[in-house]
């Protein structure tokens, strides 16, 4: 692939410390990333410093970045950009003045081209501090979405475990230690150059380790330079953490909902419709008030793509972005490609249908997702990234056995049922052993 | 370009193109255009014309600009130059940027427009990389340095 199509500069201001503790270089990564990079994706804070694993630890990332042949890990974003999706090497690059659509210029001219050199002069390293994190904070929710996984729900790793699919919950979340957070922190206040904190559980705002965090940066004086980002499954209120936040820089607030239809609630289960929709009001309400940004953060997956257009439609009456880190690829039997091409056509006629009801003035695309003058283009942009894969993705049907045999169990432990929600999916749930 | 150093070898720089339409039932006006310190036009303007310049430096820079002189002021009738297009690589400023110029004129009319009508400058000053100039006019948001 050509240079402007794999280059990202994400690796030379941002990392992640994922919810066991462990670092990551990307808060995009693929979890079953290729060993190509010859990375020790077990680096962990209980083993060395934040700044020694960015400036050190990940220097072969930058190097095979420079070179021209990216890690395996950065394939979803590959996979977005084939959609036409905007992806995270996207939107890492315009955060340095790159434009894949003017690449080489904007590359030239990026404020941080001497930091490109320096590393390809140095074998990668970088003496560059991390501005952009992405802050795990564990596992502790309230919430088993049914695409969620026990590393990231402590309610799904109990259920799970209670019903046979694991034989014991994950450890304990690495900032429910405090030594290791009181370490995270002095390591995180000693760094001059952050601007992005963004955080995500579990659910950040029931997760002490979020507001111990907030009051740190709080207490350091940093606040005031420092945006904060975090997602909140609608769930849950909270003034206390609010006024924390307003006296930060700029909020990012993302709110996770994947329909506001009843298939909500057995998707994100035991999500009740009309509280979503209530604290759903409620944070747009909070958000304008203190200008902060938002986005409706949606994981659309087979038993959701059908109604994806409420979303678009709270989101295009409230001047809203919507957006998903990538399209969804593990648990596998939940990807969109394993519908039945009929049914994919179905809704991709659909999808498509709102965006011609929905016509706006797109010369090119949006990068810059939060930009709120050009949210309803955003939305617009999303959806036809959906009917694109609706249209062009590998199918999967074959994995339809899979995905009703995990409904089966997980409707045995709930005592729902998904035909009471998605009739129209009983005839090839049926065919799969519904 | 495969890689990184593929694109260090290569050369690039901006191209800056105008068109400038006179409005002359009052007399012809005396217009110079510059770019940085190289003349594109300096004279009587009595028809439109198209200036380019290919060769701006990437990197340093910018200050372009369209001075006006000798126009008589007539009530009824009128002396002008309307910029019909003004455009830094695929940039287009008119009409939906004209708010990034100065006008510095006999008037002390400083509203945004394309459309000079009085002896004085109109001009863009662009104090660092033109594209790090466009992330942050365009909103493109951060700009990490």
């Amino acid at each position: 692939m050509l240079f402007e199509k794999t280059f990202c500069p994400s690796p030379w201001f941002h990392m992640r410390i994922n919810n066991s503790g462990s670092y990551e270089y990307c808060r995009w990564q693929a979890k079953s990333g290729s060993t190509e990079t010859r990375i020790d994706f077990d680096r962990n804070i209980r083993s060395q410093s934040p700044l020694q694993y960015f400036q050190q630890v990940m220097s072969p990332i930058r190097e095979t970045m420079l070179q021209g042949t990216p890690p395996g890990a950065c394939s979803d974003c590959h996979v977005m950009e084939q959609h036409h999706k905007t992806s995270g090497r996207q939107r890492q690059l315009l955060k340095v003045g790159v434009q894949t659509s003017n690449f080489a210029k904007t590359m030239l001219s990026s404020p941080m081209l001497l930091d490109f050199k320096h590393s390809e002069n140095s074998q990668g390293s970088t003496e560059r501090t991390v501005s952009d994190w992405q802050i795990d904070l564990g596992n502790f929710c309230n919430s088993a979405c049914v695409f969620c996984n026990p590393e990231s729900s402590s309610r799904l790793a109990t259920e799970f475990k209670r019903i046979g699919m694991i034989d014991q919950v994950p450890s304990a979340n690495w900032c429910e230690d405090p030594k290791l957070l009181a370490r995270f922190v002095d390591d995180l206040v000693q760094c001059q150059d952050i601007r992005y904190l963004h955080f995500i559980g579990g659910e950040t705002l029931i997760t002490p380790g979020f507001v111990k965090i907030l009051k740190a940066v709080i207490d350091a004086g940093l606040a005031q330079n420092i945006t904060v980002g975090f997602t909140t499954n609608l769930t849950v209120w909270d003034d206390h953490v609010i006024d924390l936040l307003t006296q930060f820089h700029q909020v990012n607030l993302g709110m996770s909902v994947e329909a506001l239809d009843p298939v909500n609630d057995y998707v994100r289960w035991p999500g009740v419709l009309s509280t979503t929709r209530e604290l759903l009001d409620q944070w747009v309400a909070v958000a304008q008030a203190h200008n902060w940004l938002i986005q409706l953060r949606i994981t659309p997956t087979c038993l959701t793509i059908h109604r994806l257009t409420t979303v678009y439609d709270y989101a295009w009456q409230h001047n809203l972005a919507v957006e998903s880190c990538n399209f969804l690829t593990d648990p596998e039997f939940l990807r969109i490609s394993v519908l039945p091409k009929d049914q994919r056509d179905i809704i991709g006629d659909q999808l498509q249908i709102w965006i011609d009801q929905h016509p706006v003035h797109s010369d090119s695309q949006v990068i810059n997702t939060r930009d709120p003058h050009r949210a309803r283009t955003q939305i617009v942009q999303d959806a036809a990234s959906y009917v694109h894969l609706l249209n062009h993705a590998d199918d999967e049907s074959h994995r339809l056995p899979d995905l009703v045999n995990y409904l089966k169990r997980l409707e045995a432990s709930r005592g729902n049922s998904i035909l009471n929600y998605i009739p129209e999916y009983e005839s090839f749930l049926r065919s799969a052993g519904l | 370009m495969n890689r990184f150093s593929d694109l260090l070898d290569s050369k690039h720089s901006i191209t800056f193109v105008i068109s400038l339409t006179p409005v002359i039932a009052a007399g012809v006006p005396t217009v110079t255009v510059q770019a940085n310190q190289q003349v594109l036009f300096s004279g009587e303007l009595d028809h439109a014309v198209r200036l380019e310049i290919t060769e701006l430096d990437l990197l340093q820079p910018l200050a372009i600009s369209v001075a006006i002189s000798n126009k008589h002021y007539h009530a009824e009738q009128e002396t002008a130059v309307i910029v019909e297009s003004f455009k830094l690589d695929e940039f287009e400023f008119v009409p939906s940027h004209t708010h990034l110029f100065e006008y510095t004129n006999d008037h002390n009319n400083s509203q945004p427009t394309n459309y000079l009508g009085f002896n004085g400058v109109w001009s863009l000053t662009i104090d660092r990389p033109f594209y790090q100039w466009l992330h942050q006019v365009t909103g493109q948001g951060w700009l990490i340095d």
